[in-house]
């Protein structure tokens, strides 16, 4: 488990800016210590940990040291397979939703890194999903990847409106789904397997 | 007697008479339309006005329809029957004179000898009709029965100087005027025939030119009118009906894609997750099959939802040349495979307003289901033309592949001397995956995005065909000039 963070490390996971870390840093807020011999910020974990509780972020991210992902699909099976592809992966903590509903409040409990959003849900639509979570200045740091068996250009260019940062067409190869998520999440993309 | 319709040519309106008879003949060239070139035959045969009034009739019809060369009475008897729906036989207008009370009684005798010469020439060709081959019987019947028509068309208000033979199509005038001299035996017995004595006053009663029977002339104009109205509105149904089983089946395909893609997805995605764990080559090539014909459903789903839901066309200027010389190219290598001949005819540099890339992917489409249709050595003929399409001649004597209304198109035929479609099957012949087709046309989606694009650039697409006999489909395209 990682022990040490970076600043930019540390914002990722309070899901905040790096300046908002370095300047709660430079103010004592957020405690820890520059790496000798230079200028560089360090935080150990259980000082991030105190942060975050203290200022009411969720730690659930820290506790597992893995990237977030809610899989909203109403196809079982799917969600399903998307589950077993990133637990394989390794790196990823995973909740499911099978309709809007679900999804939204997941998404303000759970705070996810990032959302597989099928556009096609029983309640409602995924573009509107997109919408709400783009509405909450919060979760501006929430990458959200829709999947859908439409195929019209317009439609896709309407989630990317709406604020989905990519798109994969149903059926899709699992790699290009971990690849994408990896790019969006700034990971690294060899390990999956 | 009466006055048919009015024929305009340059300012100039010719009243033609015809027989009171001729009326009742016409009711059944309209009625019967299974018998209707043998009553159009018996129609003209009896009323040179009648025969005289369709020469002029089908040398004024627009670009497109009839330019026949009319070397007998049977060609203009075919030309009459089907012309009968764009003939303007209606009351409305005022063009109607079903008494003809503006005719002078001389011009009514006139008319009347004139008629009775033309019936002795023809009854007097027709008696030697033994000695002569069909065609030749054929040709005479007409020379004789509108060799007055120089008489007849100046008596209709052409005046003596007028030009009567820019009235008439090529051929016939020229046939009139070199019949004084001519040396055929068609135009030798002709002039014999013609020398027949003017007929006495009794001999006009005969001919019923001034019968008492005016029903059927009455009833004609309301008959013509009521059954162009029909023939209308059975186009417009069939074409309706069309539609929205296409549209239909549109909104299915739409829906059933989007259901089928994510069981294919769970499909696709479990064969590559089993993938990588299984070390067994003979179990990895069929997980790799499993994979890959996933994806090919996924191909043909994709397919039929671009048909279902397409791109928006992006209208520009179009060198319809330049189209047709790009799908020449992208079907060569079909072509060849086939032993089949592509020939391509543009419409000179004729630029519109239309998706160049649209038309592109269809026109392709159309070509290459016409090569898969042909026998080896076969010909597939492309041809464009700008079609003006009159407000009475928007009915086609072919609904199947007629303009979709009134103005001006562009009209790309592609032709192929293939196997012709049955009539049932050619009713599908837009439908997606049709299943009923003979082997090797149109399987999938070919046809059915021809359809879709043709619709998209706001125009149409029509097929017609006959079992054993070929296939030309026919789009329909506005032909805007593109926009200064």
């Amino acid at each position: 488990m990682k022990t040490v963070f970076t600043t930019g490390e540390a914002a990722k996971i309070c899901k905040v800016s790096q300046q908002t870390i370095i300047r709660c840093f430079d103010s004592g807020q957020l405690k820890g210590f520059r790496v000798p011999g230079s200028r560089f910020r360090r935080i150990p974990r259980d000082q991030l940990f105190n942060f975050m509780r203290d200022n009411g972020i969720p730690t659930d991210a820290l506790e597992s040291g893995k990237r977030k992902v809610l899989i909203v699909d109403d196809d079982e099976e799917l969600v399903e397979l998307i589950t077993d592809v990133l637990e394989r992966d390794g790196r990823f903590e995973i909740r499911k939703a099978n309709n809007g509903f679900d999804a939204g409040m997941l998404v303000k409990e759970y705070r996810p890194d990032l959302i597989v959003l099928d556009v096609m849900l029983p309640d409602i639509n995924g573009r509107e999903v997109c919408q709400r979570v783009r509405n909450d200045s919060s979760m501006d740091e929430v990458k959200i990847i829709c999947i859908s068996g439409m195929v019209e250009e317009e439609k896709v260019q309407e989630l990317r409106n709406a604020g989905a940062n990519d798109f994969l067409h149903k059926p899709f190869e699992v790699e290009k789904l971990v690849e994408r998520i990896c790019h969006l999440l700034d990971m690294e993309v060899a390990a999956s397997r | 007697m009466w006055l048919l319709p009015c024929v305009t040519r340059e300012g100039c309106c010719l009243r033609l008479p015809a027989a009171d008879r001729a009326a009742a003949l016409l009711l059944d060239v309209l009625l019967a339309p299974a018998q209707a070139e043998t009553h159009a035959a018996a129609a003209l045969s009896a009323c040179p006005g009648l025969a005289i009034w369709c020469l002029v009739h089908a040398a004024q019809s627009p670009a497109g329809t009839a330019q026949a060369a009319f070397e007998g009475l049977q060609a203009l008897a075919r030309w009459l029957a089907e012309a009968r729906y764009r003939l303007n036989w209606s009351d409305e207008g005022g063009d109607w004179h079903a008494g003809g009370a503006d005719t002078t009684a001389e011009a009514r005798t006139a008319f009347a000898r004139l008629a009775s010469r033309a019936l002795a020439a023809a009854a007097r060709f027709g008696e030697g009709a033994g000695e002569w081959t069909a065609e030749e019987a054929d040709a005479g019947r007409l020379l004789s029965l509108v060799h007055v028509a120089p008489q007849w068309l100046s008596a209709a208000g052409l005046g003596p100087d007028g030009q009567w033979e820019a009235w008439l199509p090529l051929s016939v005038a020229e046939r009139l005027t070199g019949l004084h001299t001519a040396q055929d035996r068609v135009a030798v017995h002709v002039r014999h025939c013609m020398g027949a004595d003017l007929p006495s006053a009794g001999d006009v009663h005969a001919c019923r030119w001034l019968g008492e029977d005016r029903t059927a002339v009455k009833l004609l104009p309301q008959v013509a009118a009521r059954l162009r109205r029909l023939a209308e509105l059975e186009a417009r149904l069939a074409q309706l009906v069309e539609e929205e089983k296409l549209a239909a089946l549109a909104e299915f395909a739409a829906g059933a894609g989007h259901e089928i893609n994510n069981p294919l997805a769970v499909i696709s995605g479990r064969a590559q997750l089993a993938l990588r764990s299984e070390g067994n080559p003979e179990r990895r090539r069929e997980l790799a099959l499993i994979h890959a014909q996933a994806l090919r459903i996924h191909e043909m789903i994709a397919d039929l939802m671009l048909f279902a839901r397409p791109p928006l066309p992006s209208f520009a200027t179009c060198q319809i040349a330049e189209v047709l010389q790009q799908v020449r190219q992208e079907v060569a290598a079909t072509a060849a495979s086939c032993g089949a001949t592509v020939e391509m005819r543009p419409p000179g540099d004729l630029c519109i307003r239309t998706d160049g890339v649209q038309l592109g992917v269809a026109l392709r489409a159309a070509v290459e289901n016409a090569l898969q249709a042909v026998p080896p050595g076969g010909h597939v003929e492309v041809a464009a033309a700008v079609v003006e399409v009159p407000a009475d001649g928007a009915v086609s004597a072919c609904p199947q592949e007629g303009p979709p209304g009134a103005g001006r198109w562009l009209k790309i035929s592609i032709s192929d001397n293939g196997p012709g479609l049955a009539p049932e099957v050619r009713r599908h012949a837009f439908d997606p995956f049709y299943s009923g087709r003979a082997a090797g046309r149109g399987l999938g989606m070919g046809l059915s995005k021809c359809w879709r694009i043709a619709q998209l650039l706001g125009g149409g697409i029509g097929i017609a065909s006959r079992a054993g006999g070929g296939t030309r489909v026919t789009f329909w395209l506005p032909a805007e000039p593109p926009q200064a």
